[in-house]
């Protein structure tokens, strides 16, 4: 995109890259409304980036006027607040209360969960609803027997009396970048700090709901939808006035 | 292309299935031995927003597609023990089940309810398989009686005492969830639910019979309202949101008119 002096024609443009972001807003808030029943789901938030920081990044050199514009571009990260706990009197759900985060280990690696739905699969071990194995502090929970599993407050992963494993909660820290690996597992470069056993509190028998809250969400999509309309407008307006303009300079 | 509308079409379908397996529950909420099925929600996978030709340096973003209900599982959640009084009625308190013989040989699996004595005298279920052991019933044997430990004995004559006919077992599995339901109360082993372990009742975490009891529905009536109602609801927000992303594509549409 050329940088010149100002015109309708880049009001057309500058709206429309304006309106692909509120687009792109708009699914960030379809995709957190659908997922209001999806355990440990965490919101997607999304980022309108300033187009005028994004322009002054990339062209510091240009001798032109730079033109400031509302926004251009979106991106949507995590909010990782926890979501609320609630009961569903399954054995083997379990809730974080607190910090941490369960270790499992992915097809790809480790990653990280807080959703706790677990369930035991055809070799006996302790899996999540997709099947990758919960770690526990000695590695990958196994049952022998058929005692029903059972987990405790602090961890503990019991077969009838028996302790098999602890389960293994890490802090990631707050600051901590992680990566999105979908269904509830993140992936984080940063450093993983195993929880103390006095510092680990669940909740068996409950899980952690999704964290979006429905009507903050409609209110943004109401928001995002006002917004692209407005946008609309402008290029409208634009359109309208680039006609007037041509058929008068026509008419001479 | 609008993917607020795929998403949103995702969101329906899925809250769809919930309806119907909630409805499911429901209409089952008196049925003997039934248990509750529960859907598990996931977000479907992520795509990456289109690199930013512009700006190298801002990392590209993922975006999701929707969520879908990624398996209907059982509870084995244990339903109530209600008493009936009926001799033929058993009901397993706590863990495990009993062996069926099916009609064409194989196996399935059940958590009591109304037994019968077959025309050829073998203890049947009330639809007519078997139990496992095929405990024969004399014919004119009175006070059929099933120990909580699953000795099963009876009178031959009125003062006569009791003979013994057989032993019940109780089967246990790794994983019960896994049980394939096939109707009619009973249940199929599977890969995932691991090979049936029998077992003498009450030992090793098996449960034990009553007899005169039946186990109710695990339907949780107030439960499934609940969930009733927040399918519905989400259903709603989902069609808003494809609303909203058909009005955005009207507007694109009437950006220029004519």
């Amino acid at each position: 995109m050329e940088i010149t002096s100002p015109n309708t024609v880049d009001a057309i443009r500058i709206a429309g890259h304006g309106m692909r972001a509120y687009e792109e807003g708009l699914a960030v808030s379809g995709q957190n409304l659908v997922n209001l029943s999806t355990p440990g789901y965490k919101r997607l938030a999304p980022l309108y980036i300033n187009f005028e920081s994004t322009l002054a990044r990339v062209a510091k050199n240009q001798p032109q006027p730079m033109i400031s514009v509302p926004y251009a571009v979106s991106a949507a990260r995590r909010d990782g607040l926890a979501g609320a706990v609630r009961f569903t009197g399954r054995p083997l759900d379990v809730a974080v209360e607190g910090n941490g985060v369960f270790e499992i280990q992915a097809a790809d690696g480790i990653a990280y969960t807080r959703r706790g739905d677990f369930t035991v699969d055809e070799r006996g071990r302790l899996v999540t609803h997709q099947g990758f194995p919960v770690m526990g502090l000695s590695g990958e929970i196994a049952a022998s027997g058929t005692l029903p599993l059972h987990i405790t407050r602090n961890g503990e992963v019991r077969q009838g009396e028996r302790l098999l494993d602890t389960l293994k909660l890490v802090n990631l820290g707050d600051n901590a970048v992680l990566e999105d690996a979908g269904n509830g597992l993140y992936r984080s470069q940063g450093a993983a700090t195993p929880l103390a056993e006095t510092e680990v509190q669940l909740r068996t028998g409950h899980l952690e709901a999704s964290n979006v809250d429905a009507a903050q969400e409609m209110i943004r999509l109401m928001g995002t939808l006002r917004q692209f309309e407005a946008l609309s407008r402008v290029v409208q307006m634009s359109d309208e006035s680039l006609e007037k303009a041509i058929r008068k300079l026509g008419d001479l | 292309m609008n993917n607020a509308l795929y998403v949103a079409a995702t969101g329906m379908r899925a809250q769809q299935m919930h309806v119907e397996t909630v409805a499911n529950n429901l209409t089952n909420s008196v049925t003997p031995g039934y248990k509750r099925s529960r859907v598990s929600f996931d977000d479907l996978m992520y795509r990456q927003s289109a690199q930013n030709t512009i700006d190298q340096a801002r990392p590209t973003s993922a975006y999701g597609s929707g969520v879908m209900i990624n398996f209907v599982s059982k509870s084995f959640a244990p339903g109530d023990i209600r008493k009936t009084d009926q001799p033929l009625d058993i009901a397993i308190q706590g863990e495990g089940l009993v062996e069926v013989v099916m009609p064409d040989g194989s196996t399935a699996f059940t958590r009591g309810g109304t037994l019968k004595v077959g025309a050829d005298g073998i203890l049947s279920t009330s639809q007519g398989h078997p139990l496992k052991g095929g405990i024969q019933i004399p014919t004119g044997a009175m006070d059929i009686t099933v120990a909580a430990d699953g000795t099963v004995t009876a009178r031959t004559e009125a003062k006569g005492e009791p003979v013994e006919l057989g032993h019940l077992e109780i089967n246990q599995f790794v994983n019960v969830e896994g049980l394939e339901p096939i109707g009619e109360a009973l249940y199929r082993a599977t890969a995932l639910s691991g090979e049936a372990q029998p077992g003498k009742p009450g030992e090793d975490g098996a449960g034990t019979f009553a007899q005169g009891f039946i186990e109710v529905s695990n339907v949780n009536l107030a439960d499934e309202m609940v969930n009733l109602m927040m399918a519905q609801r989400a259903y709603s927000m989902s069609v808003k949101v494809a609303q909203a992303a058909d009005e955005i594509m009207s507007m694109v549409n009437n950006l220029r008119k004519g």
